[in-house]
């Protein structure tokens, strides 16, 4: 089992990263180009009604002074509220809105990375320099090859514009409306028992969870073939083959859950990337989540929403950490946390 | 910079002649820290003072402290970001057979190194502004 020490210690170590990120965050908003007092004035707005948004927003103090009192807010969990994207809501109700959708695209994309990753990954090691591995890999490399501002645009016009099978965005039809209870439109339209929306939601969702899960299935798959092939090559592999058990079996029981744990690893270090991925997928696929939130924000000078999106991310990227390290212990008892 | 903590306990180079690890002594690694917060000091007060000639005094001070928050962040984001991953990344490297010298100690006095500067350097920064009556 994993140590209570561990798992403390990890939690422990949220702290300086939000510190962290919180104040990085803060140094590049503020010596990036753009003012959020002109922004919400207007370009043609007088000096004097500028500078009069400037003071009521705190931003004619010392930025030490917005530093500190930026510090104390995040510390209550208290983001402000939106300069401009839904000017005086509070952050932390445009997150709470705008966070489930992201989390479907980013958890839906890792399943699909998965469900595709491992079983070419096993498939390409088991087969191992024949024309089934080389195809494998030509497609894994390909697939991490490929950027997703290039492959969502393409596969857009393949199946939306050419072959018109799926929709080219949003994440259910304008016919039908969803009162939120999740967040989450998959799990939505099951609990409201709306089938047809539900179907509706399924294609919209394809093509973004595609776009995401090419990348992750292809770094999984390579991931896989090469921790297969070692685990392949054990002795207790070939002691369980010398004792009568069949070659999938021996694969599936003993080599699976080893190979697993350097995949598990790259799993947790790419959430990272999936978020960012998840940022650009929203953008092409016009989804109105936690991503194109983010770019808008950046876009308009909303620091409140920027700063809070951004230690959402962090926090997120963290603790799906804490439990890629914590399935370690369960995947192989001998790692000691 | 001297390093400021972590050197490998069985590095007999870097014993002190009463025989204790250097590394281990916390009186040295507060005096290693301090010096590296007065160097940021020193840096967030010039940089401060340069760009005064450039900009209003708000706008010097504000701009040094944006920089020093800049290095600040950044050094104590990587620095757990080193803590909690940093044998994760290890454990890779030595999988992946990659032929890297870095490591988890290494990253970790580097970055501590760079947070202590970055809070000199805010300090630095405030007390200019305090001092230019900002």
């Amino acid at each position: 089992m994993v140590s209570k020490r561990f798992v403390a210690k990890r939690l422990l170590l949220l702290v300086p990263v939000l510190f962290g990120v919180s104040t990085l965050v803060f140094a590049i908003l503020h010596l990036s180009p753009g003012d959020p007092a002109v922004a919400i004035a207007g370009q043609r707005a007088s000096q004097a009604f500028i500078e009069q948004v400037r003071s009521d927003l705190g931003l004619a103090d010392p930025l030490w002074q917005q530093y500190v009192r930026f510090l104390g807010d995040v510390v209550t969990f208290d983001f402000g509220q939106s300069y401009q994207i839904q000017r005086g809501t509070p952050v932390s109700s445009i997150l709470a809105q705008r966070l489930p959708i992201t989390i479907e695209l980013a958890v839906l994309g890792q399943i699909a990375g998965l469900v595709f990753g491992l079983p070419l990954g096993i498939l390409s090691a088991v087969k191992q320099d024949t024309v089934t591995d080389h195809l494998t890999r030509i497609g894994a490399l390909s697939g991490i090859s490929i950027p997703i501002y290039w492959s969502g645009p393409l596969l857009i016009l393949l199946f939306a514009q050419f072959l018109g099978l799926l929709p080219t965005s949003g994440r259910i039809g304008s016919e039908y409306f969803l009162e939120p209870i999740t967040g989450l439109i998959l799990v939505d339209t099951l609990l409201t028992w709306e089938f047809d929306a539900f179907v509706s939601a399924a294609t919209h969702l394809l093509l973004p969870v595609v776009v995401l899960g090419i990348y992750q299935m292809a770094l999984i798959s390579r991931m896989m073939r090469s921790s297969m092939i070692e685990v392949l090559r054990q002795d207790y592999m070939r002691t369980a083959r010398a004792k009568g058990q069949g070659a999938k079996i021996t694969v599936m029981k003993h080599g699976l859950r080893n190979a697993f744990i350097p995949v598990i690893t790259i799993v947790g270090i790419q959430f990272g990337t999936l978020l960012g991925g998840a940022v650009l997928t929203e953008t092409v696929f016009e989804i109105n989540g936690i991503g194109t939130l983010l770019v808008d924000a950046i876009n308009r000078s909303d620091y409140p929403v920027v700063q809070a999106t951004v230690l959402v991310f962090a926090v997120l990227y963290t603790l799906v950490n804490l439990v890629v390290d914590l399935t370690y212990s369960v995947l192989d008892p001998r790692i000691e946390q | 910079m001297r390093p400021l903590t972590d050197r490998p306990a069985g590095d007999s180079a870097a014993r002190s002649s009463t025989g204790r690890d250097p590394a281990r002594d916390p009186g040295r690694s507060v005096r290693a820290a301090a010096r590296i917060v007065l160097a940021g000091i020193a840096v967030g007060v010039v940089v401060s003072l340069a760009l005064v000639s450039i900009d209003t005094p708000k706008g010097a001070t504000d701009t040094a402290f944006a920089l020093g928050a800049l290095v600040f962040g950044f050094g104590l984001t990587t620095w757990a970001g080193a803590v909690g991953l940093g044998e994760t990344i290890e454990r890779m490297h030595e999988y992946a057979d990659t032929t890297s010298r870095w490591t988890e100690a290494g990253a970790r006095r580097a970055f501590a190194t760079l947070t202590w500067f970055g809070s000199g350097w805010l300090f630095g920064a405030v007390g200019t502004a305090i001092a230019l009556g900002v």
